[in-house]
């Protein structure tokens, strides 16, 4: 195993009354590009700034290279940080702003003046020297605070948002180039984000945070394809989240039979999906969200189904892969919760295995067709298509089921399963 | 058609109104050409009065006080408004509010006020009324125009700023004189000639505080104006205009400058 | 607003275990941390008010940078922060002795008693106070208050309309009509209360015009006059009108009033009803700043005036120099300043606003 070079250590912090971290711990390997991603007011920031020894943690330690460095001044751990608005300082050029830090340092100044020219050739900027900051486009401006915290040699560079400001295209080419950089440089990158893209374009690890916590820790694959709980799932890509009634475990997938307890039973018995003996309905009363007890439960057995077409019966049984570390906390009867991501719903018109749920409105953006269904009490299901589909129309009534392959359980003894 | 009659009624307005504005100050720079002593009548062109005026002692005596003062003053503003401005957007001290409001007093009421107060409190500290009574009263109300101008400034720095000098290992005290201060320094330039102006154009504060012996510019020709005044008086107005002019030209650009 | 919780080192010292003892802060340090851990009082000075600034950035607001990085300073380390109040030092000070203390002064001497031949007897009594209730006085007072509602309603009328065409020039027009209005603004108030000397004296400039145009026949001695007073005033105090509506209306959202014309308004009903209501503040402000000072201006008075006109600055001004009468001048100046507060009171309840618009 790599070098650790950071090392957080239960790290609390609030703001008057409102808790920002609620105790966070991470190790950070040498060399690492490791990205925080979250949404705006998950403490994300607070966490960088609490590395860069602009804010100090309530409680918990701040380890760099082992030694640590909790309640130090930010001129006195090795740590830079590229602003989220860059902070160029306005009144010195390019080349004052980037030998800044080596001043500091008392650096001699021919060596200041290699440095600074070899920064700048990095970043593509030579020739820059001389402009003045309000001078620069928002990409320079961008390459100019790279240079200014680089060149210090930092054990660790921070990253907040720094591409935040920038326009798509512009982000996308400098996504490309911030690895480049470090790749060469080998420095160890922190990187701050709300743009799922991003961190996963660019991220050795992800670091999901929700509300002053880690939601899930892993590689870009690992989030993507495995997300730990519904938060990480519908933050990365657009996932769908349904609950239900776990029937059975079979060569590592799972069986899980979903309901939508609004449905008023005793309506005309249909037949859809009604494979597993005693539905849904009839089980643990109460235990799905969001029901009057008594209002399904109780009803006659395979009665879920409504009955005129184009009306509601959304429940029906679905698939999901069990991995080895999930399967021994599962148990037939618990309910769980199973993430898809859009792409991977499978839609058709026949009844079938799966849900029945009628097609609400399709919407075409960024060469994705967006398909919503309505899932009653189930929440809005989002299926997605490469491409324009004139296939179905809003009212259509469609099976909707996915692969084993491509569910995932997710919420599973969230408290127990640690970082 | 409508839109046309609008434009010519408000600039109509407009010109009128700052003509109305100018013509006072017009009149007094045309005198001081005038050959006549009288104001009633007009005698036909000449710098005498100029001439006389150089050679006027108590005149030179007044304005070389008057320029003293205001040096004095707005320097010692400088420093107590830009300190203050600055070290008040770091505490968080449940006076500061009050502190500043107090500041700002005495721009805030009238002058005759604080005239009266100065005198009678530096009557009571037995201070000897002269140069240093007009020093400190005049500091008083230059102070909050240097401390509305840089905290103004202060405003809109960015705080990240500062933090990415210390990130960079600059001290609070170096990340203070590298980048806050360079930022501010328009706006306490420009803080403190705007003193510097107010603290040469009073009179009523200084009426008040000032010393038999000591006489500003703004004290003599009120004196003056009461008793007779001779177009002397004309010339130094004129080129006190031309330097207040300029000062506030200097003002305005540092101003803008700062803000930019 | 602070937390009443106090530190508490001891029983932290008790719970958590000490790894590194004591930063120089003297913040305790702690290693692992139990749950249920006692959340310590750490809440120093300005800490509180750091959270909400912070919880605003955390939301995301999209408030300015500056606001939301407020709170950075005020962190913990207050061992290497706190040296800025030396900074602070000299502003606390002087205004505390020169400004705070003097006013305090000017309190107490106003219930002090006259001395017979020159200065202040200590001798407690409201004598001062009473006496402003003599009609000589009352009557100064009214016509100080009279004159300085007249000056204001003048200075609105006039002033109005020009800071509102002002507001609707181009950007280039706008800057160099600002420095036009601020120029006379910045020049010798004497000065230019001398150029109205020449202008309204007998047989001056006005006269000579006047007659030349066959207007009138003869001088029609203006100077040393109310009216004379009155231009004066005006005259001085029209930049603040200007600039204070100039700041309002220029701030103000255009596409409202077109709303309102749209929805059927007149040109008249929108001004009246959308125009005036949003740049009301900059009305009341302009409205203080102009009858403050113009209760207090006693030298306009004495050069246009001619001792004529008597105001409650004049009034003041003439106890101090030939009366000599320091506690009543006193009395005189603490009523004008607790008139002036009431006066900035309501129009902050009206307004709501702390800053005057335009003062600088």
């Amino acid at each position: 195993m790599a070098e650790i070079i950071l090392e957080l250590e239960d790290i609390k912090k609030r703001f008057g009354d409102t808790e920002v971290l609620k105790g966070i711990s991470l190790w950070i390997e040498k060399g690492e590009f490791i990205t925080f991603l979250g949404a705006s007011g998950c403490g994300k920031t607070t966490t960088l700034r609490i590395i860069a020894g602009l804010e100090d943690p309530d409680e918990g330690r701040v380890r760099l290279n082992g030694q640590d460095v909790t309640g130090r001044e930010p001129n006195e751990r090795n740590v830079n940080t590229v602003f989220q608005n860059y902070a160029l300082f306005p009144h010195m050029d390019v080349y004052a702003n980037v030998a800044y830090g080596l001043r500091l340092k008392k650096v001699p100044k021919k060596e200041i003046a290699e440095r600074v020219k070899a920064m700048l050739e990095m970043v593509q900027l030579s020739g820059y020297e001389k402009r003045m900051p309000s001078e620069l486009s928002g990409g320079q401006r961008q390459r100019v605070a790279i240079a200014r915290a680089v060149i210090n040699d930092p054990q660790v560079l921070l990253l907040d948002e720094p591409l935040g400001a920038l326009d798509l295209q512009l982000r996308r080419q400098m996504q490309v180039e911030l690895k480049r950089i470090q790749k060469r440089l080998g420095i160890t990158f922190i990187y701050i984000t709300h743009d799922q893209e991003e961190a996963l374009n660019m991220s050795d690890r992800i670091v999901v945070m929700q509300e002053g916590r880690f939601e899930q820790i892993g590689t870009p694959d690992a989030v993507y394809y495995h997300p730990r709980t519904s938060y990480v799932a519908r933050f990365v890509g657009t996932a769908n989240i349904v609950t239900g009634k776990l029937l059975k475990v079979e060569d590592g997938v799972a069986q899980i039979l979903v309901a939508d307890e609004t449905v008023q039973a005793g309506a005309a018995p249909g037949s859809v999906a009604g494979t597993a003996p005693g539905s849904a309905a009839g089980a643990a009363p109460g235990s799905v969200a969001g029901t009057a007890p008594g209002s399904a439960a109780g009803a006659a057995p395979g009665s879920m189904a409504g009955a005129a077409p184009g009306s509601v019966a959304r429940g029906g049984k679905v698939l999901a892969t069990v991995t080895e570390e999930q399967a021994p906390y599962l148990s037939p009867g618990q309910l769980v919760t199973v993430a898809v991501r859009s792409e991977n719903l499978l839609l058709d018109r026949e009844p079938g295995e799966g849900l029945r749920l009628s097609v609400i409105e399709k919407n075409f953006a960024g060469g994705m067709l967006r398909i919503s269904l309505d899932g009653g009490g189930l929440g809005e299901l989002t299926a997605s298509r490469q491409g324009f589909d004139t296939a179905f129309k809003p009212g259509d009534m469609l099976t909707v089921s996915w692969e084993a392959g491509n569910g995932v359980i997710v919420d599973l003894d969230e408290k127990d399963q640690g970082p | 058609m409508k839109k046309r009659r609008y434009f010519r009624f408000s600039t109509l307005y407009q010109a009128v109104l700052l003509i109305l504005m100018y013509v006072p100050i017009l009149v007094v720079i045309v005198y001081s050409f005038n050959v006549s002593k009288n104001t009633t009548v007009w005698g036909g062109w000449t710098l005498d009065w100029y001439r006389k005026m150089a050679k006027n002692r108590g005149l030179l005596e007044a304005l070389k006080n008057s320029l003293v003062l205001a040096l004095l003053s707005s320097g010692a503003a400088g420093i107590i408004g830009t300190l203050g401005a600055v070290g008040m957007a770091r505490i968080q001290w449940k006076s500061k509010a009050a502190i500043e409001y107090i500041s700002t007093l005495p721009i805030m009421i009238p002058e005759i006020i604080l005239g009266m107060v100065f005198m009678a409190f530096f009557a009571m500290l037995g201070l000897p009324f002269g140069m240093v009574t007009l020093v400190l009263g005049h500091t008083t109300f230059c102070v909050p125009y240097v401390f509305m101008m840089v905290k103004a400034s202060l405003v809109g720095i960015d705080r990240s700023l500062g933090e990415a000098a210390k990130d960079l290992g600059a001290s609070e005290r170096r990340a203070f004189f590298d980048i806050t201060l360079p930022l501010i320094a328009p706006a306490v330039a420009s803080g403190m000639l705007l003193a510097f102006a107010m603290s040469l154009d009073d009179v009523v504060i200084s009426i008040f505080v000032t010393g038999a012996r000591t006489n500003t510019l703004p004290i003599r020709i009120y004196t003056q104006l009461k008793s007779g005044v001779t177009p002397e008086i004309n010339a130094l107005c004129t080129i006190m205009l031309v330097v207040t002019f300029l000062l506030v030209g200097l003002s305005r650009l540092l101003g803008s400058k700062g803000r930019r | 607003m602070r937390k009443p919780q106090t530190e508490n080192k001891d029983g932290q010292l008790e719970i958590g275990r000490t790894e590194t003892g004591r930063t120089e802060t003297g913040r305790l340090e702690t290693g692992r941390t139990e749950k249920g851990r006692l959340e310590t009082g750490r809440m120093e000075k300005g800490r509180l008010e750091t959270g909400r600034m912070e919880r605003d950035r955390m939301g995301g607001t999209g408030k300015p940078k500056s606001v939301m990085r407020k709170g950075e300073s005020v962190r913990k380390r207050t061992g290497r922060d706190g040296h800025w109040w030396m900074t602070v030092a000299p502003l606390y000070l002087f205004t505390l002795f020169f400004v705070a203390l003097p006013l305090l002064y000017l309190l107490i001497l106003s219930f002090l008693t006259r001395a017979q031949t020159w200065g202040v007897v200590n001798e407690f009594t409201l004598d001062n106070y009473v006496k402003i209730g003599k009609p000589v006085y009352l009557d100064t007072f009214k016509e100080s208050f009279q004159l300085a509602v007249l000056t204001t309603v003048s200075t609105l009328l006039i002033g109005y309309p020009f800071g509102y065409f002002m507001a609707r020039l181009s950007k280039r027009a706008k800057s160099l009509m600002m420095l036009l209005v601020v120029i006379p603004f910045w020049t010798s108030a004497l000065m230019r209360m001398y150029g109205w000397i020449i202008i309204f004296r007998s047989k001056g400039l006005l006269d000579k015009v006047l007659m030349g145009l066959g207007l009138t026949s003869s001088p029609l001695k203006l100077l040393y006059s109310y009216p004379a007073v009155l231009v004066g005033m005006v005259y001085s105090l029209l930049p603040f009108m200007i600039l204070s509506v100039y700041s309002s209306t220029d701030k103000m959202d255009w596409s409202l009033v077109e709303a309102a014309r749209d929805l059927g308004a007149s040109r008249w009903t929108a001004f009246w009803t959308v125009t005036v209501k949003l740049t009301l503040p900059g009305i009341l402000s302009g409205i203080v700043l102009v009858f403050i000072p113009s209760m207090g201006l006693f030298f306009i008075a004495d050069i246009l005036g001619g001792g004529k006109v008597m105001l409650v600055g004049n009034l003041i001004q003439a106890q101090l120099q030939s009366g000599r009468d320091w506690p009543f001048a006193a009395a005189l100046s603490v009523m004008l300043m607790l008139f002036t507060s009431v006066m900035i009171w309501i129009y902050r309840k009206v307004a709501g606003v702390r800053e005057l618009e335009g003062l600088l």
